[in-house]
């Protein structure tokens, strides 16, 4: 008995933090999704959750998130093809430390700074005015849908260039030369050798891209001040309004809702790694 | 001919990737930077200074950061170690232990937090330490799992133990020095994220930066974006200094600060 204590002694303190700080929460959000304001038993909330607007505001999420993967997969490939097989070692390494330092930037200074640049009065849209370009001269105003999907860019094409850099430069100049070698031109080395080779890692970074987009809240908060209602932005607004008597529990249930959508992503993303790592070896 | 093209191209795609990148940074720094007249002027940044809320929010967030910094090394380093010199079986446990909070979205588990925490703990902003403690997890874990798996530990334990040290020693002279990089990642890392974590604090209704600067942004814009652009640069000076410190790891490198 004292041995098992023993064993796992190094780990209690670690253990009770993540026990009382991310399991008591995960808890009470399984408890209240599932209770009427009254306390009871209820499947309600989902039932909610899955209709009517906030319906709508997972789909809007989901989209915006494939959407926005689906963007920074084809842009940052081809930014990171082309930079991998430039011969400037300088230029590799400016562009992978540039794409570290802004796949980490969001949240609230980044929403600022794209109002200050493309909001209604930025200086990008006083500037494009005076050469005749009005951005806001159509319907488009930043603070929309696809103006959300530039900034969200913004982190999301340079997370991709970031991981692919180092999966580019896991094609080996050989597996080229062997394949040319045996008569193969360089259209069939494209499809039976370098696709298939670098498929399940693009797709396992489109499924970390969706997530990453998925839970972001901050950046979306601060720019559309709660107009685009994406699910965190409508999970905070439930919290901080006392509208509805059930206002929390419903935004319990979409918190579920969204660790289930992350969890599924990620699941796959991990198997699909797993694969590669094992193949790699 | 053909290396000509691709040549252009990849310049082309290069000076699309610098404008989408460094306009936005130029024309909010003009932005924030243009006087009235025409003219520009630093006073913005001198007002941001001034203003009490402000920098009273900085402090806060860098006091909330110094303690997550304490309570991770208190927790964090022992746990790393363990799963390296006593129960390396237990390794891939603390692992997934360690990521799990990448999988809930810093909204909801602010929202859990808000639901779950006993109102003494609320009370106090500094609740904040433990929730941002977790939130960095799986970024400061990774970078001290990386640091202790890069050192033969175990034989430097057992070393200095035969040559007769006791554990203050062995705590100080033999594994702190040792796993040194790591340790300044970390504390790199919680600090760029405490600096940009929205989600909490604001649910929480604590006057963090992050939370302070969106409300300024609605009375004085050239002070927010000011503030913005100052705490981008510091960010991201932040992270350059984590990733010259851990060359290998700078791809893993992704943040909850969004």
């Amino acid at each position: 008995m004292m041995q098992r204590t023993g064993r796992y002694l190094g780990l209690m303190p670690i253990g009770v933090l993540l026990i009382v700080f991310l399991g008591l929460p995960i808890i009470a959000i399984l408890r209240f999704s599932l209770q009427d304001a009254k306390g009871g038993f209820t499947l309600t909330n989902f039932r909610t959750a899955m209709t009517g607007v906030y319906l709508d505001g997972i789909l809007l999420s989901i989209n915006l998130s494939l959407l926005s993967a689906l963007i920074s997969v084809v842009v940052g490939l081809l930014f990171a093809f082309g930079v991998a097989r430039s011969r400037i070692k300088l230029l590799k390494n400016l562009v992978s430390t540039a794409a570290g330092v802004f796949a980490n930037t969001g949240g609230v200074p980044l929403a600022f700074m794209f109002i200050a640049s493309l909001g209604t009065y930025g200086m990008l849209t006083v500037w494009l005015r005076q050469v005749g370009i009005d951005v806001y001269g159509g319907d488009w105003t930043l603070y929309s849908f696809s103006g959300l999907l530039i900034v969200y860019l913004y982190f999301q094409v340079p997370l991709m260039i970031l991981v692919s850099l180092p999966m580019i430069e896991g094609i080996k100049v050989e597996w080229r030369e062997a394949s040319q070698t045996l008569g193969s031109s360089s259209g069939y080395f494209l499809r039976r050798v370098i696709v298939p080779v670098l498929a399940p890692q693009v797709l396992a970074t489109y499924l970390l891209l969706f997530t990453n987009s998925f839970a972001a809240y901050a950046t979306a908060a601060a720019l559309t001040s709660g107009s685009i209602a994406l699910v965190p932005v409508q999970i905070a607004s439930l919290i901080a309004s006392n509208v509805q008597v059930d206002g929390a529990n419903i935004a319990m249930a979409l918190g579920v809702c969204m660790v289930a959508i992350v969890a599924i992503a990620m699941s796959i993303y991990i198997s699909l790694e797993r694969k590669v790592a094992k193949w790699r070896s | 001919m053909k290396s000509l093209l691709s040549k252009s191209l990849i310049a082309l795609t290069l000076l699309t990737g610098i404008l989408f990148f460094f306009l936005p940074i130029y024309a909010s720094t003009i932005f924030a930077l243009e006087s009235r007249d025409g003219g520009y002027t630093l006073d913005p940044i001198r007002r941001a200074f001034e203003n009490e809320e402000i920098t009273q929010s900085l402090l806060l967030s860098l006091r909330i950061s110094g303690f997550a910094v304490l309570l991770t090394l208190v927790v964090l380093v022992p746990a790393v170690y363990w799963v390296h010199v006593v129960t390396p079986s237990l390794r891939k446990s603390l692992e997934f232990a360690c990521l799990l909070p990448l999988v809930i979205p810093p909204i909801v588990q602010g929202v859990g937090f808000l639901y779950s925490m006993p109102s003494f703990v609320k009370s106090t902003p500094y609740s904040l330490v433990f929730a941002y403690a977790v939130l960095a997890l799986p970024f400061t874990y990774r970078a001290l799992d990386a640091a202790f798996a890069s050192i033969d530990i175990k034989t430097l334990v057992e070393a200095s133990q035969t040559l007769g040290s006791g554990l203050w020693r062995l705590i100080f002279r033999i594994i702190i020095p040792n796993i040194k990089t790591g340790l300044f990642a970390s504390i790199f890392l919680i600090l760029a994220l405490v600096l940009g974590e929205f989600a909490y604090a604001s649910l929480l209704l604590w006057d963090t930066f992050p939370t302070v600067l969106a409300v300024a942004g609605m009375s004085d814009a050239s002070v927010a974006v000011a503030l913005s652009i100052l705490s981008l640069v510091g960010v991201w000076l932040i992270l350059n200094a984590i990733s010259t410190l851990n060359r290998s790891h700078r791809g893993q490198l992704t943040m909850g600060v969004r």
